[in-house]
């Protein structure tokens, strides 16, 4: 094994709202699990050797346990239908240790933005933020009560004027909302991929060190997407991405061994340099500085007929 | 092997060579021939040793034994030492090793799914001081142990228990489908165990599991 797992067992299941469950995890020996930090993720292997990522909601101050939120996905990739199908209290997992790509900024105040289960990450933080004693204020956007999981911990937030909560109808206007960048202000978000570009669209102006998304989804192929090709650098080797394939796929294809974690643009992982050629970045990870050197290979496409890499 | 189902039969090295080239140069190279310190830990921290021995004629068999991690003792970097339980007293293994000192040895680690694979030469030994250290058994010290001298030793890769699942329980079967070892006693022996029910042989290996652990 590349990384030490680490193993738990599910000591309370419950149903949070319609198709969200949420899942209670403690150490096999019920003393402190490993440390972990607001906004962090744990990954449950599952059988299939894939591993499926889900944000821990409990406060990153109680190592008592891990809370996860898991939504079944009938039309996912099978993870989320396994956990609702065969986890109960008393199944023993096996995980991935925490990880965060989503870590809250030290200081200053906090927008975080959550649609959906996108809201599972936004309740750690809110917790740290409320025991760090810092300023932050909870938009979250649901599809109405019924599908609105850990309404209680909600509530209490928007009985103490820290979240608002918004139906799928009624805004919030975020072109408003995050109109007026400021300098020690921090804008988080986790949602779908469609409610994440409606929010990353508002604060295209805001400076990319303010910003931070966190996306659970897999890649999709974009409607326009076309076939590029890829000149490793280093060896010489010229070959094909084909208009439905990532380049950290084609890379693979040719042998190359390239490290990947989350595959979505949001980990840093499998970050390579560019020498010639223009990229088209669809990542979260990487600020515009960055951008003009390296690309992250599991999302990013190329607008030149070539990209020359440095592998 | 008379009446035997398998065909195509690949019967000498160079065949084998043709369909399978020879080993990586880590897969070689990884072998060590002492006790290092990674090996010691590993055993060190295995509570689980699967024993294969065979007899004068190769006759081969394979068995477990356990106990609290740690239960087999590094010596020194060259040599074992596992304390015998009674066990089942078909004395198996011991029996091989009179006959065929050759011993190879899977040691597991709950969780981890590298295992330590270890070969070497096995004598049968009342050494008084090994044998005091030793984890008691069933409340009395053990009478007789293995004493190994190792010729080999290495980590074997993670591939089986990554294809098996074997240490992630998302994975494991649904044991309610599968029947109860009393069940399977009772059909293996026939009436030749108590009164041949499966309550009564439960009861037997109950008592065994608890009283003679």
């Amino acid at each position: 094994m590349l990384e030490m797992p680490l193993y738990v067992k599910v000591d309370a299941v419950s149903e949070e709202a319609n198709n969200i469950r949420a899942y209670r995890l403690l150490a096999l020996d019920e003393g402190p699990l490993p440390e972990f930090t607001a906004g962090a993720h744990i990954g449950i292997v599952m059988p299939n050797k894939i591993t499926r990522y889900y944000s821990i909601c409990s406060s990153p101050r109680d190592r008592r346990h891990y809370i996860i939120g898991v939504q079944r996905e009938d039309q996912g990739r099978g993870g989320s239908k396994l956990v609702h199908d065969s986890v109960r209290a008393g199944t023993m997992l096996k995980l991935q240790a925490p990880r965060n790509f989503f870590a809250l900024a030290p200081s200053g105040s906090h927008v975080l933005i959550a649609g959906g289960i996108g809201i599972t990450p936004i309740l750690s933080m809110a917790a740290e933020l409320e025991a760090r004693g810092q300023d932050f204020q909870v938009i979250y956007r649901t599809r109405g009560r019924e599908f609105t999981p850990f309404a209680r911990v909600i509530d209490t937030l928007v009985a103490c004027g820290r979240a608002q909560l918004f139906d799928q109808q009624d805004g919030p206007d975020f072109g408003k909302l995050l109109e007026v960048p400021s300098k020690d202000r921090h804008v988080y978000c986790c949602g779908s991929p469609g409610f994440m570009e409606h929010v990353r669209d508002a604060c295209s102006h805001w400076d990319a060190g303010q910003v931070h998304f966190e996306s659970f989804s897999p890649v999709v192929a974009q409607a326009g997407d076309t076939a590029f090709t890829i000149k490793a650098q280093q060896r010489g080797t010229t070959f094909k991405v084909a208009a439905d394939q990532s380049i950290l796929a084609a890379i693979r294809e040719n042998g190359i061994g390239i490290d990947s974690v989350c595959e979505n643009g949001t980990c840093g992982t499998c970050k390579v340099r560019y020498c010639s050629g223009e990229p088209e970045h669809r990542d979260s990870v990487l600020n515009p500085a960055e951008q003009r050197e390296y690309l992250m290979a599991c999302v990013s496409r190329a607008k030149s007929d070539l990209l020359v890499l440095d592998i | 092997m008379e009446n035997s189902p398998f065909r195509q039969i690949v019967s000498s090295l160079d065949g084998l060579r043709e369909i399978l080239p020879p080993p990586s140069g880590i897969s070689v190279d990884k072998v060590l021939t002492y006790i290092d310190v990674h090996v010691r830990r590993f055993i060190e921290f295995s509570p689980y040793v699967i024993v294969a021995t065979a007899d004068r004629y190769g006759v081969c068999d394979s068995s477990p034994r356990g106990g609290e991690p740690g239960f087999v003792r590094v010596v020194d970097d060259r040599h074992l030492f596992l304390a015998e339980a009674t066990g089942n007293r078909r004395a198996d293994t011991l029996g091989n090793i009179l006959e065929s000192p050759q011993i190879g040895m899977l040691f597991l680690i709950p969780g981890y799914e590298e295992t330590l694979r270890l070969n070497g030469r096995a004598v049968i030994t009342q050494d008084p001081d090994l044998l005091a250290q030793a984890e008691s058994i069933n409340g009395r010290p053990p009478l007789l142990g293995i004493g190994i001298e190792v010729n080999e030793c290495f980590l074997h890769c993670a591939k089986a228990a990554m294809r098996s699942s074997i240490w992630n329980p998302m994975g494991w079967p649904n044991l309610q489908a599968f029947p109860s070892a009393a069940e399977i006693f009772r059909d293996h022996m026939g009436g030749a165990i108590g009164d041949a029910s499966v309550m009564n042989i439960q009861a037997l290996l109950e008592e065994s599991y608890t009283k003679r652990l």
